[in-house]
């Protein structure tokens, strides 16, 4: 644990970040004269100036502010109804065991279906538009936090569920001051790895047919080999990304911190 | 005048293959009102079985738990519980910790900060309210766990090898403080633990169980006035009786032993 710790907060020696540094900016070196002399297909790598330049240019044609917005517009709606719902269905799972028997194998079942075989459906049921991204990140996101909402609510430490019984605690009270605040390490571990999923979820079902987002933008520029706009979009995404998760984690921080004895500890 | 009253507790656990445990055999036993009573024997012999029968926590096979003349279901806010390693929630610092019986309760809140007040200060935790669990010691964890259970002014505590997670001397401290607050609170306790010093040292009475099943081997009594004296002719003397008694185990039992 203390170790843990140390790794995280500590810090690193200099030389270290010198060599990782040094080894960053060779590659971008290489890259950059490897396009330029011709060493590597323009088709294939895209150097980091012409990287550059398709951002000035695509923020002076306005071309990647619509796109931005709306991935971001699509990832916010369809992640935040997962949290809730997700959340909130835990919540009554927990409450109500039996409703979880009666339901669960429900879930569990549209759970199973991989997810991606899926958008060709949504696609005819919601249109190639907001709706259909919407309901694919969703459900990317839900039942991973669903579950992660449960499971952590069931590692309740047994001793504390016998203290809210000497307690004579009611099942609101139970579930609100003892089996939720015990679950909390484990629904920040499942928004965690839903933040990411999320970003993924609606680039994918962007690029399986839409008008417009990032997804959009990296089928068009494929259709005309526009090389360093897919390197765009793709920095663009992986950026989004690691600010979600980032997100999560500072959330976490924020409410756990104080308590927890390491900040990513999942019990 | 008892205040609780083990009428022919008998339990039976069943596990998955169907097999029957027998962990606690006709036990009768009256606590009577500022009693403290603890509970002796070696590890699995139904102790912690007992405990929760009492706190209504596990429900016996047979028999029943009077409390105060009528019987008793379930838990009562009659009767506080101290857990083996505090059991305090990890999220709350130790003062809410110790409130929450309080709030369970519904005592509104400058109340619950009164009482609270008092008993950090009677527990010794004075300075550690607004810390987290993890930043105090186990003595620490284990005082305020006690707290928890004082603040709810319960009638009757019962403690489950509360000091076992601890280094012995800081043992040896929340010993003389368990008798102090026993004393200043006229609680009756009902103390369990595997140590025969410790048993000797807090007790009025002693209750040796036998394992398998568990059941009462022998009752003692240790009427001695405090501050007790750990080397006292008369207290050694009680804690060589419990090690000839623990070496004879009831008859039927015998041939488990040859
Ligand atoms: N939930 C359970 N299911 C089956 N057997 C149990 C269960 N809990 C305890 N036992 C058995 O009952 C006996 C008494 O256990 P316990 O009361 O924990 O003893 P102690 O507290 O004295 O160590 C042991 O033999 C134990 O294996
Ligand atoms: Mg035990």
């Amino acid at each position: 644990m203390a170790k843990e710790r140390k790794g995280r907060t500590g810090k690193k020696p200099l030389w270290i970040i010198i060599v990782q540094v040094a080894f960053v900016i060779l590659l971008l070196g290489w890259m950059e004269i490897a396009v330029s002399k011709g060493w590597v297909n323009r088709v294939f790598l895209a150097s980091p100036s012409q990287i550059w330049n398709e951002l000035v240019y695509t923020i002076q044609e306005n071309t990647l502010w619509p796109h931005l917005i709306l991935s971001l517009k699509e990832v916010t709606v369809g992640y935040s109804i997962s949290v809730v719902a997700g959340i909130g269905l835990g919540v009554l799972f927990v409450s109500f065991p039996t409703l979880e028997k009666l339901i669960d194998p429900l879930v569990a079942s549209v759970m199973a279906i991989p997810k991606t075989a899926i958008m060709p459906l949504l696609i005819v049921w919601f249109g190639i538009g907001f709706t259909s991204k919407v309901v694919l990140v969703i459900l990317f996101c839900f039942f991973n936090i669903l579950y992660n909402t449960v499971t952590g609510a069931k590692q309740t430490r047994n001793d504390h569920i016998k203290l809210a019984s000497v307690f004579k605690a009611s099942r609101a009270q139970t579930v609100f001051k003892v089996l939720l605040p015990s679950a909390l390490p484990s629904i920040f571990n499942g928004l965690r790895i839903t933040a990411a999923t999320a970003i993924t979820g609606v680039v994918f079902a962007e690029m399986a047919a839409s008008k417009g987002g990032l997804g959009f933008m990296l089928n068009e520029s494929q259709a005309v080999l526009n090389t360093p706009r897919l390197y765009l979009v793709i920095i663009i995404v992986t950026i989004l990304s690691v600010l979600f998760v980032n997100i999560v984690n500072l959330v976490e921080r924020i409410t756990c911190r104080r308590w927890m004895t390491s900040p990513h500890q999942s019990k | 005048m008892p205040t609780i009253e083990l009428r022919n507790i008998n339990k039976e656990y069943s596990s998955v293959d169907d097999e029957q445990t027998l962990a606690l055999k006709n036990i009768n036993l009256q606590v009577s009102d500022g009693e403290f009573v603890c509970v002796l024997g070696p590890s699995g012999c139904g102790k912690s079985t007992l405990l929760e029968i009492v706190a209504g926590l596990l429900k016996q096979s047979s028999g029943e738990i009077i409390l105060d003349g009528k019987v008793q279901f379930g838990t009562s806010r009659d009767i506080g519980v101290v857990f083996q390693d505090s059991a305090l929630f990890p999220w709350r610092t130790i003062r809410r910790n110790i409130e929450f019986g309080l709030e369970i309760a519904g005592v509104p809140r400058p109340e619950r900060r009164e009482r609270a007040e008092r008993t950090i200060d009677l527990v010794g935790l004075g300075g550690f309210a607004d810390k987290y669990p993890h930043q105090l010691s186990g003595g620490m964890r284990q005082r305020a766990g006690l707290a928890r259970t004082l603040v709810a002014d319960p009638q009757v505590i019962l403690m489950d090898e509360p000091f076992s997670a601890v280094d012995h001397l800081t043992r040896l401290t929340l010993q003389d403080e368990i008798i102090r607050i026993w004393q200043q609170e006229k609680k009756t306790v009902f103390f369990i633990t595997h140590d025969v010093a410790e048993a000797v040292y807090l007790a009025t009475r002693i209750v040796l169980l036998s394992p398998r099943p568990g059941r009462i081997h022998q009752i003692f009594e240790v009427p001695f006035e405090r501050p007790r004296s750990r080397n006292d002719a008369e207290i050694l003397n009680i804690v060589e009786k419990i090690y000839i008694s623990i070496n004879n185990p009831p008859a039927d039992q015998t041939e488990y032993f040859i």
